[in-house]
């Protein structure tokens, strides 16, 4: 039976080797860590909507433009050296390019100083770890470049990020806290040398959302739209960034819900899927798919997942626009599954959704090797997977069946 | 359920909290975070300006960032969009 009043049997639906499968799949290097505008990416999408049209969803994709995305082009041969001896740094652990690095495609070679303090000219400038790098730019004129301290996570790889400052007048480097600690100290000895490059390129691209349609709603009915970002960082020449916790976990679970509910709602209740492009570089597609409904007069009821790869106490939940009931439905979920929530930040699509004036939730539960290497799927908990798959699943069941008798305590107004 | 029982699941709290998560507009802190700093804030609470500058002032008073994220930005001696 999989009719409305049935949320069990919808909830013993929930498969986790399903999702752990398609965590697998977008992870695997065929996807490339999914970047928006890359062929990665358009791997993944291609098989995403053919997961979906299994479903007998009416798929279609939309385009929109995004620009300056910034991409490394070629692993950096990054050295340094003392009177005493010399290294070449990892890449990715020790060392890696400043998302606002000016592009220097050739290795730059130059004894190492202090920003703030030394004579720039001809310079790689180690940033004090107190200082900002807007503070180090105040006097670099002719510097080589500068040499900024950025942590590492538990497996000593740094983090990558795609969406941040503009980039600045020269080649910017990161480096772990030792390595940055042994470059300060020879700068301060005045005795040092770096070279290296910054092979770090912007491009103009297209993103691309994909929407599927699963079951309309009647006219004025709850429309439910689950989403989550398919794109990831992308990988680096060289070095996998497979993007498994952020944000295949996220997909998998929409995708397991849109294979679960559209049998178990009641008449006149929408359901439709939105896996977004471009989050990681400030979700533009959220962005662009969130005016959309907004010209169409649409009024979902958003619920984003971004991150359900290891549940650590409860669920991190953040709402957005007129969405006191769907948080008093959400909480009933959560009751229902036995799933802990937790007011706290989701940065977001669920953002776009909000800002747009729509009900959205975003739902955070886990990320494991944020933007790095180690966002592998062994990372991932399936038991956390099936949690988040079933709170969504009995959300979405609840707002259908409960929708007629919440009434919002404090008044959603739109 | 009372609201002094522990709940299995759900909020222990009042779910609306959700709607008003302090700081999640900054750009300091975990890198999780860090792209909090272009998007819109969650709510009102989050300060007009979404940086702390420097790890000098991310633990003074009055900083724009939330307690989450300033707590993580002087533990790891970030400052904001560094």
């Amino acid at each position: 039976m999989t009719g409305p009043g049935n949320l069990a049997g919808l909830l013993e639906q929930v498969s986790a080797n399903r999702m752990t499968a398609t965590i697998a799949t977008l992870a695997a290097a065929p996807m490339a860590g999914r970047r928006v505008g890359s062929a990665g990416g358009a791997a993944a999408r291609a098989w995403l909507a053919d997961q979906l049209t299994a479903l007998n969803a009416d798929v279609r994709t939309e385009d929109f433009p995004v620009r300056a995305v910034p991409q490394v082009y070629q692993a950096p041969t990054i050295s340094w050296g003392t009177r005493s001896g010399s290294e070449t740094l990892v890449f990715g652990r020790q060392v890696a390019i400043h998302p606002a690095s000016a592009d220097a495609s050739s290795s730059r070679h130059g004894t190492l100083g202090v920003a703030g303090k030394d004579d720039p000219a001809g310079r790689w400038l180690v940033v004090p770890a107190e200082m900002g790098l807007f503070d180090a730019y105040r006097d670099t004129y002719g510097a080589a470049g500068l040499l900024v301290r950025r942590p590492v996570d538990a497996e000593g790889w740094q983090f990558t990020m795609l969406a941040g400052p503009d980039p600045g007048p020269l080649p910017v480097l990161t480096l772990d806290p030792d390595t940055h600690h042994a470059v300060v100290a020879a700068a301060d000895a005045g005795d040092g040398w770096l070279a290296g490059a910054t092979p770090l390129r912007r491009d103009d691209v297209t993103g691309t959302n994909i929407h599927a349609r699963l079951r309309q709603p009647f006219p004025g009915g709850a429309d439910l739209l689950l989403v989550a970002h398919y794109d990831g960082v992308g990988d680096h020449p060289g070095l996998r960034l497979p993007g498994a916790s952020d944000n295949a976990t996220g997909v998998a679970v929409v995708l397991e819900a849109a294979r679960i509910l559209p049998g178990g709602l009641p008449d006149g209740m929408g359901l439709s899927v939105a896996l977004l492009d471009a989050e990681e570089i400030g979700a533009l597609g959220s962005a662009h798919h969130a005016t959309q409904l907004r010209a169409a007069g649409a009024a979902p009821l958003v619920i984003n997942v971004d991150g359900a790869g290891r549940l650590d106490g409860a669920a991190v939940v953040e709402g957005g626009g007129p969405a006191h009931r769907l948080l008093a439905v959400l909480d009933q979920a959560g009751r229902h599954v036995g799933v802990p929530l937790a007011a706290g930040p989701v940065a977001s699509d669920n953002r776009r959704y909000g800002g747009a004036g729509f009900a959205a939730v975003g739902i955070g539960a886990g990320m494991g090797g944020y933007h790095s290497p180690a966002d592998t799927p062994d990372k991932v908990d399936p038991a956390t997977l099936a949690a988040i798959a079933r709170l969504v699943v009995a959300t979405a069941h609840l707002a259908a069946t409960m929708s007629a008798r919440l009434s919002s305590p404090i008044g959603d107004k739109r | 359920m009372s609201e002094n029982t522990p709940a299995a699941g759900g909020f222990s709290g009042d779910p609306a909290a959700a709607l008003q998560v302090t700081g999640s507009g900054a750009c300091c802190g975990s890198p999780a975070q860090a792209v909090g700093g272009i998007l819109p804030p969650a709510g009102g609470a989050a300060g007009a300006d979404p940086c702390c500058g420097t790890r000098r002032a991310a633990p003074a008073a009055d900083s724009c960032c939330g307690a989450k994220a300033k707590a993580d930005a002087v533990v790891t001696g970030q400052g904001c969009c560094s």
